[in-house]
């Protein structure tokens, strides 16, 4: 989903959750509809909520209820972009200039380095940044007959010598996860 | 026309700015010359294309992909550029590196020339050299 359309969303979830929390207080007779019509605008809308009888009233504030709890989880979904971490690590900045590198990049090279491990089938990578440098998490599937420890020791070591060596970034941390089963492969997606 | 001063039979050398080269040379024609200079660098595939937005040089109905000129005050030129690596050229790199007594780190290694490479194109276009050379790797493939 693009920008444009997130901020839809994140418009829409807010215009739910005003409208949820003005039905609420109409509902409850906190306010009269024409308190939430500046200009009489939605005064109709307004004047249907306010003289629901007991059943009604509570049929509304539950479908209200649920409207704000999909909002709210929309929103949170939506807003968790602005904290998603950069497609790019700086490797190097002075006066000339920047060095960037796009993480998927960095991804390749732990895949390629645990791919020369011997014993290891396929391996599934990520990598974070921390405070301390990055954070690398790795997936490896093994031969079932390798000594799964030591495999895992050498992988740490490769991989932190090919990142802080090949592309100059320090590397706080290589977590190292083996398995004998095969990954889960990724679901195709229907084209239409 | 004569310059004011063309009795003195004095010639002054006047370093080109910024200003100067718009007068001659548009950006596209320096972006242009730039993305040429970075594909012929051993191990460069081709231009990126940018990770987030579209990085180029727009032009009157065409485009330069992976060069971003940008002019941050008057007289002052700087370059932004993304670049994909070969991943072959690289990873023969990554092997020739174990017995290299260089402990630049490889990708370092292919930037620099990639910013030496900018530098001499302007240069080679009569230019000032840009205050900033931005690298950015967008993939190895």
């Amino acid at each position: 989903m693009n920008v444009f359309n997130r901020i839809i969303v994140i418009l829409l979830s807010l215009a739910a959750i005003a409208f949820s929390i003005i039905v609420f207080l109409l509902v409850g007779g906190v306010v009269r509809p024409t308190q939430v019509s500046p200009g009489g605008f939605l005064l109709g809308l307004w004047r249907f909520f306010s003289p629901l009888n007991p059943t009604d009233a509570t049929i509304a504030v539950l479908v209200c209820a649920l409207v704000v709890i999909a909002s709210l989880i929309l929103l949170i979904l939506e807003l968790n972009i602005f904290r998603r971490e950069p497609a790019q690590l700086v490797v190097r900045q002075d006066g000339l200039g920047k060095v960037t590198v796009a993480r998927s990049s960095v991804r390749k090279l732990v895949g390629h380095e645990a791919a020369a491990v011997p014993g290891v089938i396929e391996t599934r990578q990520a990598v974070d940044e921390g405070p301390n440098g990055l954070r690398v998490h790795v997936r490896v599937l093994l031969l079932p007959e390798v000594d799964a420890p030591a495999v895992g020791h050498t992988l740490q070591e490769r991989v932190q010598k090919a990142i802080q060596g090949h592309i100059g970034l320090p590397v706080a941390e290589v977590q190292v996860a083996t398995q004998l089963e095969p990954f889960e492969k990724p679901r195709r997606r229907r084209v239409h | 026309m004569l310059p004011l001063d063309a009795g003195s039979g004095k010639v002054e050398a006047q370093t080109p700015t910024a200003k100067m080269v718009s007068e001659r040379l548009s950006d596209m024609d320096i972006a242009n010359a730039i993305a040429h200079a970075i594909r012929d660098v051993p191990g460069v595939l081709d231009m990126g294309q940018g990770l987030f937005a579209k990085a180029a040089t727009h032009g009157p109905g065409k485009h330069i992909v992976g060069i971003v000129l940008r002019h941050p005050a008057p007289g002052v030129l700087s370059v932004e550029a993304h670049v994909v690596l070969d991943e072959t050229t690289f990873i023969k790199a990554l092997s020739d590196a174990s017995s290299s007594s260089d402990k630049t780190p490889i990708l370092l290694r292919f930037t620099d020339q990639i910013r030496a490479v900018v530098s001499q194109t302007f240069e080679h276009l009569g230019l000032p050299v840009p205050t900033m050379v931005d690298v950015t790797i967008d993939d190895i493939r």
